[in-house]
């Protein structure tokens, strides 16, 4: 029971690593909630069962990456699916964040402050993306713009926030 | 080793691109390539870190919303979000802050001066800060310790019981705030604001006192009557997913609501099935009367047993169609309530019946009639067509499915046009409009020249609009076209 407890308390001060390597794979919020949901009954269960989690971080993710191949294969929606090289790349970006330890935690604050600051339309096409899970067309049709368009204005957007952060950053650090 | 900004530049817009919306392969190939760089795996999952905060801010933001608005939760989404385009996306602007922040703001910083004051005038001020904030801080730590400990055992006795789970089949959970979760069991107590998730492949029967019951489907979210004036009846924010409701006779002040993000359905009494997608809500009768009201423009429709109603943006009035009895989608019958609860016996605990889904066969359609054509009215496996016999050269390709109303229907991207998802009957590849004249809905199909040449044809059917739910079992045929 102690070590659910403990890892039920790395796992949620975690989670912002554990989150962001499932979106990195499925790259759709609901989703990635589901996806992360399920990996803690999974680590629950393995805990009742008696196995011993050395590595949380790493054996989380691999519990999400297979949670991910089995979404792909039942939903068989060719969009999400990734090459082999690519998932590799992401799963090796992650495990060296753990070797390194770098501070992400500013990084996200700085995003946060900058997400709050962004205008209407903007938050509200994000919204439309990352809360109610709505794809490009169906943004495109709500807002009477081109799929195109929102599309350049989806990575317009993300682009500015990220430039946003690293200013933020860059003043707190001067 | 540094990375040189052309590249940097190039890897970054890669990354965004397939953040947003997926790459094509030789693309997503180079991007693996540049990920061999030390330097662009970082960057990469510092940008993933950055999507998960977008997410998760703008998930809270919409919660704060919801908790502040007693009424409509989702008007006030949309109000909201109508405002000017300020262009860039880089001007500032300052999000404005909910009523019941401000007010608990103001509180805290009127509690602050009263003890700042209290504290002047006690003398207390020479001493150091850390002298009185290290036991405040003592106190506000344990204060969080007792907090968690009651949350995660018995928080909800605290508030009043809206409903008691009655059955669980599968995964589902009670988010517990801070991120936190509670697994759903049967014969938990779940008060008003309960927000819960259910699990892939999952559902949870939910009983009110009264005897209605709620069967909440897989993958759906819902919020349990979030506002305290909502008490006084039964009420449910459906987020995402499907619920099927068995509801007794209500009383007609406080009757049952499901709200979603586009429509609200009033119940008095009745067996109904709602589900949401992002881009619209359908609501199927099964027994009784139901009010359905689209939140957009507050049009309200009366849905009898056996029809079924929809919201969507692109039709001018709601829609309400008759289904006959193959039509229907199939209620799912509700469990025994746990034994704990009723003294009977849990007789049935396995997942609501569903009828499999397929596309049985396609049809050639005649646009400028909208009649099949003949000899081609149920294709079930490949087929030559000659141009020379067609009545029309303006053709379109719909797929027939048993039952004949399913959730959607995907045709698999083909020579004739990219990947086309159809929610609404008729199921046609190249899509039509209906005209939305209520319950006398004709198509008007959207047309295909053919030429002649080979089109292989794949149609897959889904129990849930948008492509969503376990797919059915799908069809392809080879269609020749000659002269």
């Amino acid at each position: 029971m102690n070590q659910l407890r403990d890892l039920s308390t790395h796992f949620i001060a975690d989670r912002h690593n554990l989150m962001a390597y499932i979106y990195a794979l499925v790259r759709e919020a609901n989703l990635t909630d589901d996806i992360f949901q399920e990996v803690w009954l999974q680590m629950a269960k393995a805990v009742e069962q008696g196995v011993e989690i050395e590595k949380p971080d790493a054996w989380c993710r691999g519990v999400a990456r297979n949670l991910a191949l089995q979404h792909w294969r039942t939903q068989k929606n060719e969009r999400l699916v990734v090459s082999t090289e690519l998932v590799e790349q992401v799963d090796k970006a992650f495990a060296e964040m753990d070797e390194n330890g770098d501070d992400l935690a500013l990084h996200r604050r700085a995003i946060r402050k900058c997400v709050e600051e962004l205008p209407a339309l903007s938050k509200r096409v994000l919204r439309m993306k990352y809360v109610t899970g709505m794809e490009l067309q169906e943004i495109s049709e709500s807002i009477h713009k081109t799929v195109a368009a929102v599309k350049m204005m989806l990575m317009r957007i993300r682009r500015a926030l990220e430039k946003c952060a690293r200013q933020r950053l860059q003043e707190a650090s001067s | 080793m540094t990375v040189d900004a052309h590249n940097q530049e190039r890897f970054e817009a890669l990354l965004t691109a397939w953040s947003i919306a997926g790459l094509p392969i030789q693309e997503e190939k180079e991007l693996a390539q540049l990920l061999a760089h030390p330097e662009h795996r970082r960057t990469l999952v510092k940008f993933f870190h950055g999507e998960a905060v977008v997410y998760e801010t703008l998930r809270e933001s919409t919660a704060v919303m919801m908790a502040d608005d007693d009424e409509c939760f989702f008007c006030n989404l949309s109000e909201a979000d109508i405002e000017a385009d300020t262009g860039t996306g880089e001007a500032v602007e300052v999000v404005p802050i909910p009523a019941a922040v401000q007010a608990g703001r103001s509180r805290r910083s009127k509690v602050r001066r009263n003890r700042r004051r209290a504290a002047s005038v006690s003398g207390r001020d020479s001493r150091s800060p850390l002298v009185y904030l290290l036991p405040v801080a003592a106190a506000i730590l344990i204060l969080l310790v007792l907090a968690a400990v009651q949350n995660a055992s018995s928080s909800r006795s605290l508030a009043p019981v809206v409903v008691t789970v009655a059955a669980v089949d599968g995964t589902a959970q009670m988010e517990m705030g801070a991120g936190g979760l509670d697994p759903l069991r049967a014969g938990m107590e779940l008060s008003s604001g309960a927000r819960l998730r259910i699990g892939m492949d999952s559902s949870v029967d939910l009983a009110y006192a009264d005897g209605t019951v709620v069967t909440v489907e897989e993958r759906a979210r819902l919020v349990l009557s979030p506002s305290p004036a909502a008490e006084s009846g039964k009420e449910i924010h459906l987020l995402a997913g499907s619920v099927t409701a068995h509801v007794t006779a209500q009383p007609s002040r406080f009757p049952l609501r499901i709200r979603t993000a586009h429509a609200v359905a009033t119940v008095l009494g009745t067996v109904l099935r709602v589900s949401e997608s992002p881009s619209q809500s359908r609501l199927d009768v099964f027994s009784g009367q139901v009010q359905f009201q689209r939140l957009r423009d507050s049009q309200i429709v009366i849905v009898n047993a056996g029809e079924f109603a929809v919201t969507d943006q692109t039709f001018e009035r709601m829609l309400v169609q008759s289904a006959t009895e193959a039509e229907r989608p199939v209620a799912a019958a509700p469990r025994k309530i746990h034994p704990d609860l009723t003294g009977e016996q849990n007789e049935n605990t396995s997942s609501p019946r569903r009828r499999p889904i397929a596309v049985t066969s396609f049809s050639l359609i005649d646009v400028t009639t909208g009649a099949p054509v003949p000899g081609y009215e149920s294709i079930r496996e490949d087929v030559t067509v000659s141009l020379a016999t067609l009545p029309s050269l303006e053709i379109n390709i719909v797929a027939n499915t048993n039952p004949p109303i399913v959730g959607s229907v995907s045709f698999a991207p083909s020579r004739i046009r990219s990947e086309m998802i159809e929610n609404f009957r008729p199921y046609a590849l190249m899509g039509n409009m209906l005209r939305s004249n209520a319950k006398d809905a004709d198509p008007e199909y959207k047309a295909w020249i053919p030429t002649p040449g080979t089109y292989r044809i794949r149609a897959i059917p889904y129990p849930k609009p948008d492509k969503t739910g376990t797919p059915g079992k799908e069809l392809a045929v080879t269609i020749t076209v000659v002269k």
